[in-house]
């Protein structure tokens, strides 16, 4: 019988969530922007996933569970499959199809999964700059399945329309149109965030309210997203970590809280 | 064989205003080969207009456009370290007073491939992002071979590619050194740039002979035909580091934010470490190095 935690911070139940979604055996590419998204794969290792493999700093399948200092991925590199993939292999790698699973925070996310990481405003003249999308852009076409997760549900980052579509979301109107774009990736399944976890409708890839974490209100969610989310029948809450989930995270792989970055604000 | 050896100055005169200019390696962390003593002589020598190509703008970059060297920037990342985008760049962008091109990781890849492999770009389909706007040397077509609609990432072969190595013979066969302290970029970048680059000029920690450079063969990344300039520069790389050789410069680093932040400061960190220094070597006594 799972043992459910009950004193789990909504940033390990944001992990847990995205930890979920790998399945066993999978490749997974992982950037390095946030503690949280490496936190949740390596998870994912301890768990239900052990055959996992990853890609993160450049190294393939580092051997490694915690994250903190002493502990950093460079120190352990020797440990690889691949030191040092640079960016060809990678390319190679991903547009090949070998990415089953990415994950990233955007700032800005519309109805249909296009993120944003580039700017907000004008193009030219932006109000805000951002440090721009890395390999966003690529992982959201080539990666097999690609995830969102925000710290702060918001109107403001729920829009209809990103300012700057730096990663491909679905085509709006389109069942089936990354196919007709040729882009291999199936494209953004789910999106996690401080109060629920949406999805996508399989026919027009408009978002979806999928789970509602516990103490969240359906209400709440629809009142901090700045366009009309499809609401299914099948309404659920969000699982909460369990025992297990949440003391691998605090005592295992990351003691020191990196993954709180911009969810303790 | 011909010698190539330069001084700065003379190197930095290759390029004329207006040049485009490719960095080969993105300074993503603070070990990057990062030609700095060039890209303060660009500055000294009051260059105008020059568009930038990197994989990742860090201090380098932003050190150009705040002493008004850039009209525009292409890269797939702006930041200098940490999660800092740097000052003058953000400036610039929200005052609307340069041009950015954005792009991602996969375009640079293919773009510098194809720059290095002599062909004029490699198709990818699916590329309907943003990015698209603002890159008018990239086309949309259809692919005469299964109809699908494609985008030509067209290579990048800038006017002048520079970049700072540990070791050159003065004819320009080069060695990156363990290219494993690098990020995931530069390892490629570096001799993918200078193979698609019209001219290349090259900063060197060490000039060694010939004979030193067939000695260990196998770490041989640059070779003397692609090359047109090198330049003796130790410590060229400050504040960066080198592996192998020196360490960062954190605190140089930290200085550079906080000067950054406004223009009154920046353009006191411009006087002091740039245009008053008479050289490279007046500079390095300047921040407390030791050639």
């Amino acid at each position: 019988m799972t043992q459910y935690s009950t004193d789990y911070t909504i940033d390990e139940l944001v992990v847990c969530s995205l930890a979920r979604e790998i399945r066993d055996g999978e490749f997974v590419a992982q950037g390095g922007g946030t503690a949280l998204g490496i936190v949740s794969v390596l998870l994912a290792r301890l768990t239900h996933a052990p055959n996992l493999k990853y890609n993160y700093l450049s190294s393939v399948d580092p051997l490694f569970d915690n994250i903190g200092p002493g502990h950093s991925p460079d120190s352990v590199r020797g440990t690889a499959l691949q030191r040092n993939m640079t960016i060809d292999g990678m390319v190679s790698m991903c547009i090949r199809g070998k990415i089953d699973v990415f994950s990233t925070m955007p700032a800005q996310i519309d109805r249909y999964g296009n993120v944003n990481v580039s700017l907000i405003g004008d193009h030219q003249q932006p109000q805000t700059r951002f440090p721009g999308g890395y390999g966003i852009t690529d992982w959201f076409l080539y990666a097999n399945r690609v995830y969102a997760y925000l710290p702060k549900h918001t109107r403001r980052a729920f829009v209809e329309k990103v300012d700057y579509i730096t990663g491909q979301g679905h085509i709006a109107g389109e069942t089936n149109g990354r196919q007709r774009l040729g882009i291999p990736g199936q494209g953004p399944q789910r999106v996690v965030t401080n109060l629920g976890i949406m999805g996508f409708d399989e026919d027009t890839h408009a978002m979806r309210l999928d789970s509602v974490h516990p103490g969240v209100t359906q209400d709440e969610i629809e009142a901090n997203t700045g366009f009309e989310l499809i609401v299914g029948s099948d309404l659920q809450e969000t699982e909460p970590p369990t025992v297990e989930q949440v003391d691998l995270i605090r005592n295992r792989i990351d003691p020191m809280g990196l993954r709180k970055h911009r969810f303790d604000l | 064989m011909t010698a190539k050896l330069m001084t700065l100055e003379e190197a930095a005169q290759l390029i004329p205003d207006g040049s485009s200019v490719g960095i080969a390696s993105p300074s993503v962390g603070p070990v990057a080969l990062v030609p700095m003593a060039l890209i303060r002589e660009i500055v000294r020598q009051r260059k105008r207009d020059l568009d930038l190509y990197t994989p990742i703008m860090g201090l380098e970059g932003d050190l150009l456009i705040g002493a008004g060297c850039l009209k525009a920037v292409q890269a797939f990342a702006f930041r200098i370290i940490g999660q800092a985008v740097p000052p003058n760049f953000r400036r610039a962008s929200i005052e609307g007073t340069i041009t950015t091109r954005e792009e991602s990781e996969f375009s640079v890849t293919l773009g510098l491939l194809a720059g290095s492999m002599g062909v004029q770009f490699i198709p990818l389909h699916g590329y309907q992002n943003d990015h698209l706007q603002h890159h008018p040397e990239w086309h949309q077509f259809t692919s005469p071979v299964d109809g699908q609609e494609m985008v030509t990432i067209t290579a990048i072969t800038p006017d002048v590619a520079i970049v700072h190595v540990p070791k050159s013979d003065p004819e320009g066969n080069a060695k990156l050194g363990d290219t494993n302290d690098l990020n995931v970029m530069a390892a490629f970048s570096a001799p993918a740039m200078v193979r698609g680059a019209k001219r290349v000029i090259l900063t060197a920690e060490e000039i060694v002979t010939n004979e030193e450079i067939r000695a260990t063969p196998d770490e041989t990344s640059i070779l003397y035909h692609d090359v047109d300039a090198v330049v003796h520069v130790p410590h060229g790389a400050h504040p960066f580091g080198v592996t192998g050789y020196y360490e960062p410069d954190l605190e140089h680093f930290e200085e550079y934010l906080k000067a950054a932040n406004t223009p009154e400061s920046f353009e006191e960190y411009l006087k002091h470490f740039v245009n008053e220094p008479a050289d490279a070597s007046a500079y390095l006594e300047l921040v407390g190095v030791r050639a």
